[in-house]
């Protein structure tokens, strides 16, 4: 059952984030990528982590792309052409490209081999919702209740921030 | 094989996703495709948290709340990109990254 949707669900991601990255036209690569990030609200959720699968699709599917339709809708980007890189530079790009998959996949054909000593692929952890909020809100208000309250700050100054110049 | 689904498949999906948004970063000369771009790769990371939290018994969801937390900071990173992108973009009337090389 996981494999019948893992496998359209990777494709559909990686379809959909080449088409973001190559299409012409800027409002299609938004449609695109929301494709991506639904599908990764998909992955989330047969992972498990259904909450982090609701955040997901709260915020990438639906807050991210309205902030870049409305500055796309703000500016004249829809009208600008050639925005991929072009002449010499793009085959330095493409090479410096190429070099850093290698560099990938040599670590990850490293990491194959190595026998990790924390990780059992064949043992996952018992998800169940129940659990899962239990260890999220658990997490939050004792384990990591500082860097909760930081990221609350943050948001806030972000808030305050943008809020304030956008006057 | 095929219909085991396991942590090397998750972590496969990841790479690629982090690939390409890393391929859509450098080429793109549109500020908007590189934020959509830089998203990928922080949807990647995601992944690749939460697909640890599930298969490290020991850490007990731990990733899963890293996951949420990048989720916070992927969202507060747009937000202030949109904002500095905007303000430059009422100077320079372009979206090309190369046009904001005296910033």
């Amino acid at each position: 059952m996981s494999a019948l949707i893992f496998y359209p669900t990777a494709l559909i991601i990686l379809v959909f984030a080449l088409i973001t990255i190559f299409s012409k036209k800027i409002v299609y690569a938004l449609l695109a990528s929301v494709m991506v990030f639904m599908g990764a609200g998909l992955i989330f959720y047969i992972l498990g982590a259904e909450y982090n699968a609701v955040i997901q699709l709260t915020i990438y599917v639906v807050a991210v792309p309205i902030l870049l339709a409305m500055a796309i809708m703000f500016t004249n980007v829809r009208n600008e052409k050639n925005q991929i890189v072009t002449g010499a530079r793009k085959y330095a790009i493409y090479i410096a490209a190429g070099l850093i998959l290698m560099s990938f996949v040599y670590l990850v054909a490293i990491a194959i081999n190595v026998t990790p000593t924390a990780i059992f692929p064949n043992q996952i952890a018992d998800v169940n919702s129940f659990r899962m909020f239990d260890a999220i809100t658990d997490g939050f208000f004792t384990s990591y209740i500082v860097a909760f309250e930081l990221f609350s700050v943050l948001l806030l100054t972000v808030v305050a921030g943008v809020s304030d110049n956008a006057k | 094989m095929l219909s085991n689904i396991g942590i090397y498949h998750y972590l496969i999906l990841a790479l690629f996703l982090f690939l390409i948004g890393l391929c859509g970063t450098v080429i793109s000369k549109n500020v908007i495709k590189i934020l959509i771009s830089i998203e990928f790769m922080l949807t990647a990371v995601n992944i690749n948290l939460t697909t640890f939290g599930l298969y490290c018994k020991n850490l007990a969801f731990d990733g899963f709340i890293f996951a949420l937390f990048y989720i916070a900071v992927g969202a507060v990173e747009l937000a202030i990109a949109v904002y500095i992108f905007y303000a430059m973009y009422r100077q320079k009337q372009t979206s090309d990254i190369e046009e904001y090389d005296n910033v």
